[in-house]
């Protein structure tokens, strides 16, 4: 195996896992980085870089607050809006108007309906007999409440007479 | 003919029977009535002073009213007879209390009475006024009014029973006015 084998090698265990390369080095390249010192020392680079890298990926990165500017709308049709808003109500009102219809003449329906009596208007003697007749009522006479008294005689009832 | 002797029977039967049936009217009987008018007294040194018919009564009434002693008045018998329809038979009687001067004036304006026994009498207006000396002004005139005490009311009494009707406080010593009628029909 030469440095150049080796080398690539050793870059392609280090871009897969560290462990797994450390597994993987066994046999030939392990033979060449005994034998290599260049390759040794390349191999201890790459395996400090390695460990450096992942001690950073479970570092926390502080929180950014990154402000975008809000893109701003642009509406070709805004300004045909009243215009159709105008259009859209005369549309309305074409709809809702009433159709027009041939119109009887006045006087045919005068005549077609029957004719209702008018109520005749009340007259004066009617206007007297409806008033309210004045009677003159005499005062009732209030009679005493009375109270039937059963005894133990059978042949003796008494009422009581009490003035109210 | 034969016919016409059948048509002539049925006629004069008929004839008959109609003459024979009593009027549709209700009889009208003679119905007395015995009054006794009583005196309910409420001072202690009162005694009963009634006549021995009226015993059960009084007692009735001493056990209901708290009067000490109950006198007898005045009694009187008073005989009409029953009205039919809507015919008033009044009657009427006055005369004036022994020893208390009072004027009284009894009387009704009808009586009715049931059809069928035992009797019951029903009397339409009865009353009974006492009056006491009338004043006269110094012109001649009656002045005020001297009723002492009335009663006035309808009643329906059974015959031979003792119907007792009473008033209270009819002066200001409190005694009662008490009538006790016992009526009767006479056929």
């Amino acid at each position: 195996m030469t440095c150049q084998d080796c080398e690539l090698h050793l870059a392609q265990l280090e871009a897969a896992q560290l462990e797994a390369a450390q597994s993987e080095i066994s046999g030939e390249v392990e033979e060449h980085l005994h034998q290599c010192a260049e390759c040794r020392a390349l191999h201890e680079h790459l395996r400090a870089n390695a460990l450096v890298l992942e001690s950073l990926r479970t570092e926390e990165l502080p929180r950014v607050v990154v402000k975008v500017p809000r893109r701003k709308h642009v509406y070709p049709w805004r300004p045909l809006y009243p215009w159709g808003a105008i259009a859209a109500a005369l549309f309305a009102l074409v709809l809702l108007a009433p159709r027009s219809q041939p119109v009887k003449p006045v006087a045919s329906q005068v005549a077609d309906e029957p004719a209702q009596p008018a109520p005749p208007p009340m007259l004066p003697q009617a206007r007297e007999t409806a008033k309210v007749e004045s009677v003159r009522v005499r005062p009732q006479k209030i009679e005493p409440l009375k109270i039937k008294m059963l005894t133990p005689d059978p042949d003796v009832v008494i009422y009581w007479l009490i003035e109210n | 003919m034969k016919r016409a002797f059948c048509l002539l029977a049925a006629a004069g039967s008929m004839a008959w029977g109609q003459a024979a049936a009593p009027p549709s009217e209700p009889s009208v009987k003679n119905v007395e009535l015995t009054v006794y008018l009583l005196s309910g007294v409420q001072t202690a040194a009162a005694a009963d002073d009634v006549p021995q018919d009226l015993v059960s009564t009084v007692k009735q009434l001493h056990s209901l009213f708290p009067y000490k002693g109950y006198k007898l008045a005045e009694s009187f018998i008073l005989r009409g007879r029953s009205a039919s329809g809507v015919q008033n038979q009044s009657a009427r009687t006055e005369g004036v209390l022994p020893g208390s001067g009072l004027h009284y004036n009894f009387y009704y304006n009808r009586v009715r009475v049931s059809p069928e026994k035992p009797y019951m009498v029903h009397i339409d207006g009865l009353g009974i006024i006492l009056t006491g000396p009338q004043n006269y002004g110094p012109d001649g005139k009656m002045r005020g009014n001297n009723t002492v005490a009335s009663i006035s009311t309808d009643l329906d009494l059974a015959e031979n029973q003792k119907t007792v009707v009473g008033k209270s406080s009819i002066n200001s010593t409190g005694d009662a006015l008490i009538l006790v009628i016992v009526p009767k029909v006479i056929e």
